[in-house]
């Protein structure tokens, strides 16, 4: 179950995420990303344990960077759990630009000119 | 300086005052050119110099404190100024140190002394001389990033996650050392009369 605040905080978070105001950073985690705010930072991280049970992380940061509450789910919370880890994908298409990403792809690919690009040439005959 | 010109002042006005006091002694009527006259011309022209003069003093005395209490200002910013510059030197061999503990793969000793870096960056954060540079979006997301990689590090000894993007992490090390680095410079050669 998860707490009330952080059920708030998820859902502004979701709403903002795709709402394309929120800047989401990567952290020295492959899978972690952060949002920073003025007063404190949010991470979200996704991993397996040692078990390969899948677990999905937000915590709260404050502004000296000490972790002042978070939340771990893992697959067995089922709802709870997906619930997160949608914010968790969120935030990683975010970081990646996954939509900007594909928007530009879609442009090139109805604009009539023609798309792609020769290798550069080194000049010789051969 | 301003001792000597009250000083002349003063002489100036002695001599000004001696000779008006004779000018007047030598003005009033024969008759009443006494040696009592005299006396009471005179030592009433020296009260009010005196007077004059006392307070002369006063002003001089003031002036003095208000510029041994501004000498002591100055030496308390120019301490704090040296024991700022102190820890942040402190603070890039701390940086040096934890990217060699990481290289060595001393993880716990590496996460020790960024605590200590994190504590060194919270205190400057504090400094009043340096506020205009920290109290911005950036410095708090270097603590916030240091925060981040110390949580990281440590579930990675505890064995709780796997798995630490050490490039990054060392990343972000060299990050906060070129930010300290930059306010190091601010303090040692921007603005400030000593």
């Amino acid at each position: 179950m998860i707490p009330e605040n952080f059920k708030t905080l998820i859902e502004k978070l979701k709403d903002k995420t795709a709402k394309k105001e929120a800047i989401w950073t990567k952290t020295s985690r492959d899978d972690e990303f952060k949002l920073d705010l003025e007063q404190g930072a949010i991470t979200i991280d996704r991993w397996e344990s040692s078990f390969g049970q899948s677990i999905v992380d937000i915590v709260v940061l404050n502004e000296h960077g000490d972790n002042v509450d978070s939340l771990e789910l893992t697959i067995s919370d089922n709802n709870d759990y997906e619930y997160l880890v949608e914010l968790h994908n969120a935030a990683k298409r975010a970081y990646y630009k996954v939509d900007e990403t594909f928007k530009s792809i879609f442009k090139e690919l109805d604009s009539d000119k023609t798309i792609g690009k020769d290798k550069p040439s080194d000049g010789l005959p051969f | 300086m301003k001792q000597g010109k009250d000083r002349i002042l003063a002489i100036i006005i002695f001599i000004g005052g001696t000779l008006i006091v004779g000018g007047t002694f030598y003005l009033i009527p024969d008759k009443d050119q006494t040696v009592v006259n005299g006396f009471t011309l005179f030592g009433t022209f020296l009260s009010l110099f005196g007077l004059l003069f006392a307070y002369l003093q006063i002003q001089n005395i003031k002036t003095t404190s208000q510029q041994t209490k501004l000498a002591i200002e100055n030496s308390m910013l120019r301490i704090n100024q040296v024991l700022s510059i102190s820890e942040l030197s402190k603070a890039i061999k701390i940086i040096q140190e934890i990217q060699s503990f990481i290289i060595q793969e001393k993880h716990e000793i590496a996460l020790m002394r960024m605590k200590d870096l994190k504590f060194i960056l919270i205190q400057v954060k504090y400094n009043e001389d340096l506020a205009k540079y920290t109290n911005d979006s950036i410095y708090n997301k270097t603590i916030t990033d240091l925060g981040s990689d110390i949580t990281n590090l440590n579930d990675l000894i505890i064995g709780h996650k796997k798995g630490l993007n050490f490039s990054s992490l060392n990343k972000n090390l060299e990050n906060i050392a070129t930010t300290i680095t930059d306010l190091e410079n601010k303090l040692k050669y921007k603005g400030y009369d000593t």
